[in-house]
């Protein structure tokens, strides 16, 4: 089974060997994804893990502003 | 363990094509069906990662919450079993994504323990559109129980029992005068309907299977958007505003202008979330609309002053929500938060990646705008303000788009997307005719 190549080895690799960090998960069931180790699994969860606040980024425009950032409270 | 159907690239891969067609800013059927699927593998490793979190630190919360969430998720497996595509669609749901966001961030304690308390919610709701039958008792938050992509029930009550058969569910509460017969809910369908007092159902946009979802708890972040810290809407006000008579124009525009941008707009959209138009401190805000990371698919934005501006807020969220999965599935930059670079739609220095997220956005405005301004039997002022905005969106764009190429935070994939955005956008330049007179920004208000 091929593993999940992190960006700086898809940076490295070219487009030839583009892999994607985000691994399709769409064919596995909840039962599975709860119990599952696989790696490239584990590896986006150690990213998420990592920096959890990175995912309440929002980007916004209009009124006043023209923002893109994180949550006023959480940068 | 490792699983085969972990897939690491195959459908998912991204073929030099597909970015090609993404960078000219619209997608093709293929191209839509892996956004959708990169979306979802997105928010089931948010849903691994907060299992991980709870299983690292047994102590971050009481047992008991967390024999709950334990309760939770064996009913979300049980729905699961029952019928597959109704528990994906509710966790799909961009709601979903911004409570995952949320808890995960959620401090050790009472801030998680609280925001676990809203996944029996998003258990039921997907257990309720599965038609699994199920017994739970849920606490309303703030006198509102919302279920994602349902609807929400309005009680002064501190529990509330759902008690689901395969087509019906009945909600009770304890209230001061004893046990209340409260709402029905019927599946038809694979859809959930209600009845009864307090019941309040989430409103389809006309035309489209996305929601006006003016309900959920989720739907906007806590602190609100912008400066002016525009909570969302609540239903007592988007009531009385013509969101539906709004979005049919809107989309009818979007379809006469450009079909395939409105099949890619329908297909990923939702919800569209209404915001307020001032917030917490009494500051108002007109044109504010917002993508929320977590959850692409959403649309959040105060009314709108025309259909037109709706339509273009529809193109604007969607191309952030689309370069959020796509950098997902194959990153574009590595670059840091670092503010370092000066763009014309706003002020002050920007980050990388947020001249890479406005370039996109604003590449497809300036799309969209010239297809307006090329439409037939258009007034001449309405032509001329529609080249206006083409004009401006494509010269900010021509401004950022070598800030992105010299820099040296784009990966190989990324030169390739931002050469395909110059290309695009030089076409434009081709096909929109003489440019008009720019004296300031676009009448937009989201252009400084």
């Amino acid at each position: 089974m091929p593993k999940l190549k992190r960006t700086a080895a898809a940076r490295s690799a070219g487009v030839a060997e583009r892999v994607p960090t985000v691994p399709d998960l769409t064919g596995i069931d909840l039962r599975t994804l709860r119990h599952t180790e696989d790696p490239r699994l584990g590896a986006a969860v150690e990213e998420v893990l990592l920096d959890p606040g990175g995912f309440e980024e929002i980007w916004y425009s209009g009124g006043d502003d023209a923002t893109g950032g994180r949550a006023p409270d959480r940068s | 363990m490792t699983v085969d159907r972990v897939d690491a690239g195959g459908a998912q891969a991204l073929t030099p094509a597909a970015l090609a067609r993404l960078a000219r800013t619209r997608s093709a059927p293929a191209d839509l069906d892996l956004l959708l699927r990169g979306r979802r593998s997105r928010r089931l490793i948010l849903l691994k990662s907060l299992l991980a979190r709870l299983d690292r630190s047994a102590e971050s919360v009481p047992a008991a919450v967390r024999a709950r969430f334990e309760e939770h998720w064996r009913l979300l497996e049980r729905a699961e079993d029952h019928d597959p595509a109704a528990v994906h669609d509710t966790l799909d749901y961009p709601t979903v994504g911004i409570w995952l966001a949320r808890t995960l961030s959620a401090p050790a304690g009472l801030d998680l323990a609280c925001g676990l308390g809203h996944f029996g919610a998003v258990a039921a709701a997907a257990a309720l559109r599965a038609g699994t039958p199920f017994t739970l008792t849920l606490n309303p938050r703030g006198g509102l129980l919302a279920l994602p992509g349902i609807g929400a029930l309005a009680t002064p009550a501190p529990a509330v029992r759902l008690t689901a058969r395969a087509h019906t569910a009945h909600l009770t509460t304890d209230g001061p005068r004893g046990r209340g017969t409260g709402t029905v809910l019927l599946r038809t369908g694979g859809r959930v309907h209600g009845v009864g007092p307090g019941w309040r159902g989430l409103r389809r946009l006309p035309g489209t299977t996305a929601f006006l979802d003016d309900l959920d708890l989720h739907r906007a972040p806590p602190e609100g958007v912008g400066h002016a810290a525009l909570p969302a809407a609540p239903r007592a006000d988007t009531g009385r505003e013509p969101w539906p008579r709004l979005w049919r124009s809107a989309l009818a525009l979007l379809r006469a202008t450009d079909p395939r941008r409105a099949a890619e707009t329908t297909a990923l959209l939702r919800c569209l979330v209404p915001l307020a138009r001032s917030g917490p401190y009494g500051q108002g805000a007109r044109g504010v609309s917002a993508t929320f990371r977590a959850a692409p698919g959403a649309v959040l934005a105060t009314l709108p002053e025309t259909a037109a501006d709706l339509a273009a807020v529809l193109v604007h969220e969607t191309q952030h929500g689309k370069l959020a999965v796509l950098h997902d599935l194959l990153p574009l930059h590595h670059a840091g938060p670092y503010a370092a670079y000066r763009v014309a739609w706003r002020p002050d220095p920007r980050p990388l990646a947020g001249v890479l997220q406005g370039t996109y956005a604003h590449l497809a405005l300036a799309d969209f705008w010239g297809r307006v301004a090329g439409r037939a039997g258009l007034p001449a002022g309405a032509r001329s303000a529609a080249r206006a905005r083409h004009d401006s969106y494509r010269r900010q764009v021509a401004e950022a788009l070598p800030i992105l190429l010299e820099s040296n935070e784009l990966t190989p994939a990324g030169v390739e997307f931002a050469t395909g955005m110059r290309q695009h956008h030089a076409g434009l330049g081709r096909t929109a005719g003489p440019a008009e007179a720019i004296g300031g920004p676009s009448p937009f208000g989201d252009v400084q």
